[in-house]
């Protein structure tokens, strides 16, 4: 660590599995922070910019380590991750709820564009909705 | 009953970290450092995995973070709540009993 690249692949890392985007922010932002320092403290001790780069990056540990100690915690993971079948509940209830709706606007109706429109937008959340919980199934299997 | 140690090791960070922190707020390198210098090198903490330690504590409630600008750096400093200092005390005294009892079966004749 760090350059552009292990910052990225430890962030991808980091989401994939499963933590939440504040505690990738801010674990990102601290590493840099704490990288700066470390060379900085090998500059002044009379190292070459390359020395004090390749000390920095040794004392600060791998991506592959400091991803393990993150995903190691629970507490730091997303919260549909830590109660998954919540997470799946609230999806499903956000996602379906609202597609009697349209169907039921249309009933109080009686002209023919209403009703198509209605239909179509039924359908449309109908699909919508599975694609979403679909969606949601692969992201969290 | 005798009583168990889950955070026998899995807690020495969590332990050093709360008990730099009791003393003052500080940023991560400087909890790093303040580590190395007490336990004269002993504990050398991985650095880039003092902020899960920090994170961790800090989602439990025992550590508060505060950002404050020093000469020019946007810094996250950690402190203790009143959460983190009970947390102390209790992985204090789990560490005295473990040590105590290692340090008494290595003192005994015939078990060293």
């Amino acid at each position: 660590m760090p350059d552009r690249a292990q910052f990225e692949s430890l962030r991808l890392e980091l989401l994939r599995g499963g933590t939440a985007n504040l505690y990738v922010e801010r674990t990102l932002r601290e590493l840099a922070d704490h990288y700066e320092d470390l060379e900085r403290a090998s500059l002044a001790a009379g190292c070459t910019s390359e020395e004090a780069a390749q000390r920095a990056r040794a004392q600060l540990g791998s991506a592959q380590q400091i991803a393990a100690a993150v995903l190691a915690r629970p507490e730091l993971k997303r919260w549909s991750r830590r109660w998954p079948m919540v997470a799946f509940w609230a999806r499903s209830a956000a996602a379906l709820g609202p597609l009697p709706l349209p169907v039921l606007y249309v009933a109080g109706r009686s002209d023919g564009i209403a009703r198509w429109g209605g239909a179509i937008g039924a359908a449309l959340l109908l699909v919508c909705s599975l694609y979403s919980a679909l969606d949601w199934m692969i992201m969290v299997k | 009953m005798a009583q168990t140690n889950p955070p026998f090791m899995t807690g020495v960070p969590e332990l050093l970290v709360l008990r730099m922190l009791a003393d003052r707020e500080m940023y991560g390198y400087e909890i790093v450092k303040a580590v190395r210098l007490v336990t004269a090198e002993a504990i050398g903490l991985g650095e880039g995995v003092i902020y899960p330690v920090l994170h961790g504590l800090e989602e439990s409630g025992a550590l508060k973070p505060k950002r404050k600008s020093v000469n020019g750096r946007e810094r996250v400093y950690y402190a203790v709540t009143a959460k983190g200092r009970r947390r102390l005390e209790h992985l204090s005294d789990e560490w005295k009993r473990v040590s105590g009892g290692v340090n008494q079966a290595l003192g005994e004749p015939g078990h060293a």
